[in-house]
C-alpha cells in the first residue's frame, strides 16, 4: 500500500517538474534585456556580425517554441546548455557548487531540525514557566532578524572580533582540497579519514549554516510548541499516561508521532526559504555555491545559467515535498489510505 | 479491608473564577469481583473521582481525604510508585475511544506497550498476549488486527480494544469511565455483558461511571449517586433504582427513557446542574428539588445510613412524601 502511495506521489513530482521547466523558461525569456548586449564587451556589441554569431551560438535567432523545444531536448540528455559567463556546461557549474550549497543548507537543516524541535517540545512540555517565557523571545527574534544583518554582526562579532569561528570561505589557507566524492568537503574529509580537513571545513560551515538557521530555527521553535500543546492535550496523550508508561516514552512515541504531521509540512516549505536564504549569506561569507552562481547570472542576464540554478532550486524544492508527502503516510496510516 | 477504599476524598482545581472544590467528601468502597456504579449528570465529580484514583488529576488540582488501594495510600504515592501502579494494578477505559485510542500507532503496539514496560516481556511473549487479549474481548481476526489501526475500526470494536488494553497487565481494579456512552445503542449491551463476563472471570473489581441509570440497572451491583460533587445515595442497585431515598435520584429516574413507563411523561429535571463556580448553599439540589422545604437552603444535609446496607443525604423521604414513587417502585420490581 506504501508503495502505490509513492509511485503516485512521484508521478505528481514529475508533472510538476516538467511545469517549472515551462515556467522558468518562459519567465527567463521574458525578462527585459538583452543577453548579447550583457555579454559581449563594448566593442563586440557595435560589431552587428558578433551580435548576430553570439545569438545563433546560443540559439536565440529561433522562434521561443523552438528554443523551449531544444532547451527540452537537450535537457533530456541531460544537456543544461553553454553558460555564457563561464563558458562552460552549466551542468559542470552545478556540479561545481551544487555541493558547496548543500552543505551549507543540508547543516543549517540539520541544525533546525534538532534546535528547533526539541526547544519546540521543552517549551510546549513546561507551558508558561521561565524557559516558555525565554524560548518565546528566542524564537520570536530568530523570525524577526533580517538575515543579511545578522550575516553581517555574525562575521564581524564572532569571527573577526572574538576569533571563535574562522572567517569566509569553505577551508582554512592550511587545509587541502578533499578528494571530491559528494562535493561537500566535510563529507570527503571524513570519507577520506582527514580528520584536520574535516574540522577546518566544519568551521567554515558552521557559522554561515547557524545564521542561514536562525529564521527556521525560530519558525520551527514556535510551531512545534504549538503542535506539541494541541497533542497534549489529546485523549490518548492521557490513555498513555494511565497505562503507566515512562513520561519520556509517552513524549517520544505518543507525543512526537502525532506532532511530527504537521511540523514536517513546516520543514518542507521552511527548506525553500533556507535555498532563498543561501544567496544572501553566501555573498556575505563568499562561499562559492549556488547562491553565489544564481546573483551573478541574474545580473549578467546570463540565460541558461539562470535557467539551470532556477531547475536546480525547483528540482531540490520538489524533492524535498516529495519526501515530506511520503514521510506523511510513513508517520500517519490514515494518509496513506486516502 | 475493601480493593479500594476513598474516605473524605475532596478535590480542587482553578478555574477561571478562582479554585473551587469539585468534588468534596466523598466515600467510596470496591470489593474484589465487584461492580460498583458511579451515577450522575456531567459535572458532578465521577469522572474527577475515577482519575484521582490513577493520580491522572489535570495539573494544579488540590485533593484532600485519603485513597487506599489494597491497602496503600494512593494520593501520597511518589511519581514513580504511582507509574507502577497505573495500568498494571488499576486500569481505566475512557468514554471516546476513537479519541482515546492513538491513530498512529498500530493496535498491537497499544495493546502491550505497558506489559513490556510493566513486565518486561518479550515482544514474541507480547504479541502472543496481544492476541489472548483480543479473543478474550471477542474481536474476530485477532491476528491480523495487530498490524491495523484505530480507524480501521468501528466504534464498538475500538471500545472492546481499549478494554483489551486495560486487561494487558491483569489489572485487580478497573474504571469505566462512561463506556458505552460515545456508542451506538445496539452495541452498548454487547460492551456491557463484556465487562460483567470479565469481572466475574478475572475477579477483579469495576467502577463503572454512567449518567445513564439504565445502564447501572444491568451491571451495577451496588450504586452511587453523585451530585455537584457529593455522594447523595448510595446502595445495592437494585434497592435504590427500586425506592430511590434522594430526590435527585427519584429524578433521574423520571427523566429516564424506557419501554415500560407505561404513558407516564418524561420528565425532565427542572433548572440546570450547579456549577462549581455557582454552587448553592445548603442542600446543592434544593434549587431543582420539588420536595425542597425551607430549611435546604441553609444546611447541608449528612448521607445518613438507613436500613439494609442504604445511605442517603436528604431529610425528605421521598417514598413517603410523593405517593408516585411507590408505584413507580412496584413497577419496577414487578
Amino acid at each position: 500500500m506504501l508503495s502505490r502511495f509513492v509511485a503516485r506521489r512521484f508521478a505528481a513530482a514529475v508533472a510538476l517538474a516538467f511545469g517549472v521547466v515551462l515556467v522558468a523558461f518562459l519567465l527567463t525569456n521574458l525578462v527585459p534585456g538583452d543577453p548579447a548586449a550583457a555579454n559581449l564587451g563594448q566593442r563586440a556589441i557595435e560589431d552587428p556580425d558578433a551580435v548576430a554569431a553570439f545569438r545563433r551560438q546560443y540559439g536565440l535567432d529561433q522562434p521561443l517554441p523552438v528554443q523551449f523545444g531544444r532547451y527540452l531536448t537537450n535537457l533530456l540528455t541531460g544537456d543544461l546548455g553553454r553558460s555564457q559567463q563561464t563558458n562552460r556546461p552549466v551542468r559542470t557549474d552545478l556540479a561545481e557548487f551544487g555541493p558547496a550549497s548543500a552543505e551549507l543548507a543540508l547543516t543549517a537543516t540539520a541544525i533546525s531540525l534538532v534546535l528547533g524541535i526539541g526547544l519546540g517540545t521543552l517549551a510546549a512540555v513546561r507551558r508558561d514557566g521561565p524557559i516558555d517565557q525565554a524560548l518565546r523571545v528566542v524564537s520570536l527574534g530568530g523570525v524577526s532578524v533580517p538575515l543579511f544583518w545578522l550575516a553581517l554582526i555574525a562575521l564581524y562579532l564572532l569571527s573577526f572580533r572574538l576569533s571563535l569561528f574562522p572567517g569566509a570561505g569553505r577551508l582554512g589557507p592550511g587545509a587541502p582540497r578533499p578528494p571530491s566524492v559528494t562535493g561537500m568537503y566535510t563529507v570527503d574529509a571524513a570519507l577520506a579519514g582527514d580528520w584536520a580537513t574535516f574540522r577546518s571545513a566544519l568551521g567554515h560551515v558552521l557559522l554561515p549554516a547557524m545564521v542561514l538557521a536562525a529564521y527556521t530555527i525560530g519558525l520551527l521553535t514556535r510551531f512545534t510548541r504549538s503542535s506539541v500543546l494541541e497533542v497534549l492535550g489529546n485523549d490518548y496523550v492521557r490513555a498513555a499516561h494511565a497505562k503507566g508508561l515512562p513520561v519520556r516514552l509517552v513524549v517520544r512515541r505518543h507525543v512526537m508521532r502525532a506532532a511530527l504531521v504537521p511540523i514536517i509540512t513546516v520543514v518542507g516549505t521552511a527548506f525553500a526559504s533556507l535555498l532563498a536564504g543561501t544567496v544572501l549569506v553566501e555573498q556575505i561569507f563568499s562561499w562559492p555555491g549556488i547562491g553565489s552562481y544564481a546573483y551573478r547570472s541574474a545580473t549578467t542576464l546570463d540565460l541558461p545559467a539562470i535557467m539551470g540554478v532556477s531547475l536546480f532550486v525547483a528540482l531540490v524544492y520538489i524533492f524535498v515535498n516529495f519526501v515530506v508527502d511520503v514521510l506523511y503516510g510513513v508517520i500517519d496510516p490514515r494518509i496513506r489510505a486516502s | 479491608m475493601s480493593l479500594l477504599e476513598i474516605d473524605g476524598l475532596a478535590i480542587a482545581l482553578p478555574t477561571r473564577t478562582g479554585v473551587r472544590r469539585l468534588v468534596d467528601g466523598v466515600d467510596l468502597r470496591v470489593e474484589a469481583g465487584e461492580v460498583v456504579g458511579l451515577a450522575g449528570e456531567s459535572g458532578s465529580g465521577k469522572t474527577l473521582t475515577a482519575l484521582s484514583v490513577l493520580g491522572l488529576l489535570p495539573h494544579g488540582a488540590q485533593t484532600g481525604g485519603q485513597i487506599r488501594f489494597d491497602g496503600r495510600d494512593v494520593l501520597a504515592l511518589r511519581r514513580r510508585e504511582l507509574r507502577r501502579l497505573r495500568g498494571a494494578d488499576v486500569a481505566i477505559v475512557f468514554q471516546d475511544p476513537t479519541t482515546a485510542l492513538h491513530p498512529m500507532i498500530d493496535i498491537g503496539t497499544q495493546l502491550t506497550e505497558h506489559l513490556r514496560v510493566h513486565r518486561g516481556v518479550s515482544r514474541k511473549a507480547a504479541r502472543a498476549r496481544a492476541v489472548e487479549l483480543l479473543g478474550l474481548v471477542r474481536l474476530p481476526d485477532s491476528a491480523r488486527a495487530l498490524d491495523a489501526f484505530a480507524h480501521h475500526f468501528s466504534g464498538g470494536m475500538k471500545q472492546r480494544i481499549a478494554i483489551a488494553i486495560a486487561l494487558a497487565c491483569e489489572p485487580r481494579l478497573l474504571i469505566a469511565d462512561e463506556p458505552t456512552t460515545a456508542l451506538d445503542v445496539t452495541v452498548q449491551a454487547g460492551i456491557l455483558q463484556l465487562l460483567d463476563r470479565l469481572r466475574r472471570e478475572t475477579g477483579m473489581g469495576v467502577v463503572l461511571i454512567t449518567h445513564d441509570l439504565a445502564v447501572m440497572n444491568v451491571t451495577a451491583d451496588r450504586l452511587y449517586v453523585m451530585y455537584a460533587g457529593r455522594i447523595v445515595e448510595e446502595g445495592a442497585t437494585r434497592g435504590v433504582l427500586d425506592s430511590p431515598r434522594h430526590p435527585y435520584t427519584r429524578a433521574l429516574l423520571d427523566a429516564l427513557p424506557e419501554g415500560d413507563r407505561h404513558g407516564r411523561p418524561l420528565l425532565p429535571i427542572p433548572g440546570e446542574p450547579a456549577t462549581p463556580e455557582a454552587r448553592p448553599a445548603g442542600c446543592p439540589f434544593h434549587p431543582r428539588c420539588v420536595h425542597a422545604r425551607p430549611e435546604c437552603s441553609s444546611r447541608v444535609p449528612e448521607l445518613v445510613t438507613l436500613a439494609g446496607g442504604r445511605a442517603a443525604a436528604c431529610p425528605v423521604d421521598p417514598l413517603r412524601g410523593d405517593g408516585s414513587s411507590v408505584e413507580l417502585a412496584r413497577h419496577r420490581g414487578g
